[in-house]
């Protein structure tokens, strides 16, 4: 049994009110809300105990959704989430206990943080605020610091930092809670390259393997998805598909993909690709056409495609295989084909 | 239990320590309402001694204009602490994430606004004392005066209940009930005159507008140090309204708080 399980999981938001006022509509709505758009449509999945679960999709998947309807923000029109074996909004109180959210890609996070008050006291209100024991704040605080990097900024206040370093002091939540479950829900979209780098290592070396913390990350960053997780699930409103990311980039080794620079592209050459092609990408620069082909059966296809492109004047050629985040544009597309 | 309080109560000791960090953080604003206050007094006591207005104000139990004024002034700053008290956390982006914490509901709330709570109640005894010590303000303080505090915050708090699930629902930006009794409060609530001066028109707004109520029963406890027996048989009309609206504004605010939930707009205001 998985620590977070979601069983047949629908989410339909109401659409918006009509008109000026929406007064028709608000009536409709006081006596029955009407869930009609669509956020999430049976949502099936665990993440077991001590891994690192991604939740991969592009934006309004349903990420968001689904990390507010484990905080109970937000109630399902059906099914569950059950997290250590309680159910997401009936026993929200006692899950406040064991896991610790942080919105990464929205604002409210900015809003637990007072601005004129160093990132220190910062800290030590919201661990107060997370009940934790008095003699082990300070000992946290420092381990946070030192973790993420922001020994330096301790005595600063919380309005000077940049938006990047403003989300590593969010994350020190989790280093001072170290609660059994962590929910990051877009945990580096603000951070540079190192910055990424170091919450990237804390992550999975601290928060997972010594603390022995489950992690569930939402993401759209394929990369990091590659690098940190140990399984993810590709949500688009449904699940397209779970498994390990290597086993997703190989589900997509059945094709590969060719990147051109060419001189000259019309629609006539175009359609002559399109009978040796999955698909194709176009977009044009400075007088250069960058043309990215998916194509399978590397033999047969390749030679064909060389052929049709011989009159477009090919300046740059590379061929290679997919990423996970071609696997995940490819899987999201397949998705859409299928509905 | 007991346990559980203690925890609760040192939860909401850190909020009164982070809202005065932040308050403190502004030096001059700190400066700036203390001299804003005694300047109000000065104004306020000149005031009471040049006005001539016809008016019978010796019926609430204050016969100069000084503590018919100082006393409206006074309990309108205490008792307005209610309005905003819940409609504008739940409507701040700081809710969902204390939403998040294991902080109990009511903690949230109680924690939000105590730093507001604890310097409201630090300025308008400021202004009582320049009051009392400037312009020999006479004031009194008994249990009839602290029901009528009680009830009139309550009343406050019920209305910003209702107020929070009405936005809730409607998504709409402001609400009408704490925008009526803003806009409204001093201008017929009898702050700077009896509701019997004002026109004849005005006369029913004045008497629907509970400051009215609360600005009349305080006068009669703090300034005619009436006690509370006295002024029960009246009273208690108002008590009972208080209930009675505390019960369907929490009615409407858990309506309000689910809807909010299922519509996933929680905190989006």
């Amino acid at each position: 049994m998985g620590i977070i399980e979601a069983e047949h999981l629908d989410k339909y938001y109401p659409p918006p009110r009509k008109g000026t006022f929406g007064f028709i509509d608000l009536i409709k709505d006081l006596r029955k809300p009407r869930e009609t758009l669509p956020a999430l449509v049976d949502v099936n999945f665990e993440v077991k105990e001590g891994e690192i679960f991604g939740l991969l999709g592009p934006n309004g998947a349903g990420k968001t959704t689904f990390c507010k309807i484990m905080n109970a923000l937000v109630i399902p029109t059906s099914g569950h989430i059950y997290i250590d074996d309680y159910e997401s909004v009936k026993d929200h109180e006692k899950i406040t206990r064991k896991m610790v959210t942080i919105f990464g890609g929205e604002r409210e996070m900015w809003g637990l943080f007072s601005w004129r008050v160093t990132i220190e006291r910062n800290l030590k209100y919201i661990a107060e605020l997370w009940k934790v024991p008095p003699h082990l704040i300070k000992k946290r605080i420092d381990y946070a610091m030192e973790i993420l990097d922001l020994e330096e900024k301790r005595r600063e206040w919380y309005q000077k930092l940049s938006a990047g370093m403003k989300q590593k002091v969010h994350l020190a939540l989790a280093f001072i809670v170290q609660p059994k479950i962590i929910v990051l829900d877009e945990p580096t979209i603000r951070l540079d390259v190192p910055s990424k780098r170091r919450v990237h290592d804390a992550i999975k070396k601290e928060l997972c393997r010594n603390l022995g913390s489950t992690i569930l990350l939402t993401t759209h960053d394929m990369s990091e998805a590659e690098k940190m997780c140990d399984r993810v699930a590709i949500l688009n409103t449904k699940i397209e598909f779970i498994d390990r990311p290597e086993n997703i980039k190989e589900l997509s080794k059945e094709y590969e993909i060719l990147e051109l620079k060419l001189k000259y592209l019309n629609s006539k050459t175009k359609k002559d690709l399109e009978p040796f092609t999955i698909r194709t990408e176009e977009t044009y620069k400075n007088g250069i056409y960058k043309l990215k082909i998916f194509f399978e059966d590397k033999e047969k296809n390749l030679p064909e495609i060389l052929g049709v492109l011989k009159s477009s004047k090919i300046e740059d050629i590379k061929i290679r295989t997919p990423s996970l985040e071609d696997a995940f544009i490819y899987m999201i597309n397949r998705g859409k084909k299928d509905v | 239990m007991f346990n559980e309080i203690k925890s609760e109560i040192k939860v909401i000791s850190s909020f009164i320590r982070m809202g005065a960090y932040t308050f403190f953080s502004q030096r001059w604003g700190v400066i700036s309402q203390f001299l804003g206050i005694a300047v109000n007094i000065g104004v306020i006591g000149i005031f009471a001694k040049l006005v001539t207005l016809d008016a019978d104000i010796a019926q609430y139990g204050t016969p100069r204009f000084l503590e018919f004024f100082v006393i409206a002034m006074f309990i309108t700053n205490l008792v307005f602490i209610g309005t905003g008290s819940v409609s504008g956390i739940l409507r701040g982006a700081n809710f969902a994430n204390l939403y998040t914490s294991p902080c109990k509901f009511i903690t949230i709330f109680i924690g939000a606004n105590s730093w507001k709570i604890i310097w409201r109640f630090l300025t308008s005894f400021f202004f009582i004392f320049l009051a009392v010590t400037l312009f020999n303000a006479e004031i009194y303080f008994n249990s009839g005066f602290m029901v009528v505090f009680i009830s009139g915050f309550v009343l406050m708090l019920a209305l910003d209940l209702f107020a929070a699930g009405f936005t809730i629902v409607t998504k709409a930006p402001t609400d009408p009930i704490n925008w009526f009794l803003g806009l409204t409060s001093q201008l017929v609530s009898g702050t700077y005159f009896p509701v019997e001066n004002l026109p004849s028109w005005l006369q029913p707004i004045a008497h629907m507008h509970p400051q009215t109520y609360v600005n009349k029963f305080a006068r009669l406890t703090m300034g005619g140090n009436a006690s509370l027996t006295e002024v029960w048989p009246e009273l208690r009309a108002f008590v009972l309204t208080t209930i009675i609206m505390l019960i369907i504004g929490y009615v409407m605010f858990k309506y309000g708080f689910k809807r909010a939930r299922v519509s996933g707009t929680l905190g989006h205001q």
